[in-house]
């Protein structure tokens, strides 16, 4: 179960004050496809940056498909010696920087044109209800980008400026 | 890429408290104000019923029995010779007319009436009793009294033909005959025909 250190993502659910901005989308349970246009699972949260006030991850529940071929990859990986993530039962989510992410209002569905589905298949997968640290986000950032030299900033606050949650940069 | 932004939600609980307290505000300051108004219609109501009521001036009555005396008294106004069965019949008819008049108005003078229903029958019945002048006059003094108490109470704008009618009533002097003061009872008899008249 992963820790709370990171005290500026929330949950939107959890935020009985907040709501998503008037002239956004609220993509929650829209499915989300891969680059590949693979649907990989749904949106099941926004997780978000308090302080800055917006959306920085996706919080998406991952298909039983994609869960069975991350096994497949794990164990093809482990036979050559390789020790990939491990995943347990009941971890089926996981993260999406939002940066990373495109909104296809009229259809109703959230792609991604720089991730496929073998690697969220690897990816680090969390049990629904967990707190996410901030460690998790570097991995998964790190893991979607396929460049391990990625280092957190100062703060979770900077590390919030990368391209991969600012649609700008 | 995307980009979802979130804001604080609009607190609804604050406007509708507001809204509770603006209502509850009006409510009282409208049902405090309606409360005084229908209070002051009420009052005002009130108070035009009881000037319909006290002053019956513009309410035509058209008793019959005041109608009767007043009638008798015009009609043998030309003719009257003041005997004493007329001036019996006159009282009596202006007895009644008077009665009927306080009925009307739901004034109790049935004591009174009946004093001068005794002094009229008195007349009558000895034809040569020296006294029947100050049995007319305090027949008159007392009908007068009457409708002096229901001018009064009822009529307001008829005080001067009471005030008359007391003069008239006034006039009569109980030491002199009643032959040697027709004109004075027969100027009693006629103002109270104008003021029962007006009455009615």
């Amino acid at each position: 179960m992963m820790s709370s250190e990171n005290k500026n993502l929330f949950n939107l659910d959890e935020l009985s004050d907040y709501k998503v901005a008037s002239d956004y989308s609220d993509v929650r349970g829209w499915e989300v496809k891969d680059k590949n246009n693979i649907t990989i699972g749904k949106v099941d949260h926004l997780l978000v940056n308090k302080k800055a006030e917006r959306v920085v991850y996706l919080d998406v529940e991952v298909d039983a498909s994609l869960i069975a071929e991350g096994h497949e990859a794990y164990q093809n990986r482990t036979g050559d010696g390789v020790h990939e993530f491990l995943n347990k039962d009941g971890e089926n989510h996981v993260i999406i920087p939002i940066g990373m992410a495109f909104i296809d209002e009229a259809n109703k569905y959230v792609t991604t044109n720089q991730i496929d589905s073998a690697t969220f298949a690897r990816a680090k997968r969390y049990r629904q209800g967990d707190n996410i640290d901030f460690d998790y986000e570097l991995n998964s950032v790190r893991h979607y980008l396929g460049d391990n030299t990625i280092h957190g900033s100062n703060t979770p606050d900077k590390f919030y400026d990368r391209s991969e949650f600012d649609y700008r940069k | 890429m995307a980009e979802i932004k979130i804001e604080k939600k609009k607190q609804i609980w604050p406007w509708i408290l507001t809204g509770l307290v603006v209502a509850a505000l009006v409510v009282y300051f409208v049902g405090f104000r309606d409360n005084n108004e229908n209070k002051a219609v009420i009052a005002d109501a009130d108070n035009t019923t009881e000037t319909n009521d006290s002053d019956l001036i513009a309410v035509n009555e058209n008793n019959s029995t005041v109608a009767e005396y007043v009638n008798f008294i015009r009609n043998s106004n030309e003719n009257m010779t003041l005997d004493h069965e007329f001036t019996n019949e006159a009282l009596l008819k202006l007895n009644d007319a008077t009665s009927a008049m306080a009925d009307e108005v739901n004034y109790d003078i049935k004591a009174d009436m009946d004093k001068v229903r005794n002094l009229a029958n008195e007349i009558t019945e000895d034809p040569y009793e020296t006294s029947h002048a100050d049995k007319i006059k305090k027949s008159s003094e007392i009908i007068t009294n009457v409708l002096q108490n229901i001018q009064n109470a009822h009529y307001p704008s008829l005080a001067n033909d009471v005030s008359d009618l007391k003069s008239a009533s006034q006039s009569i002097k109980t030491d002199v005959l009643t032959l040697d003061q027709k004109s004075e009872v027969k100027a009693f008899l006629n103002k109270a025909a104008d003021v029962l008249e007006k009455m009615n």
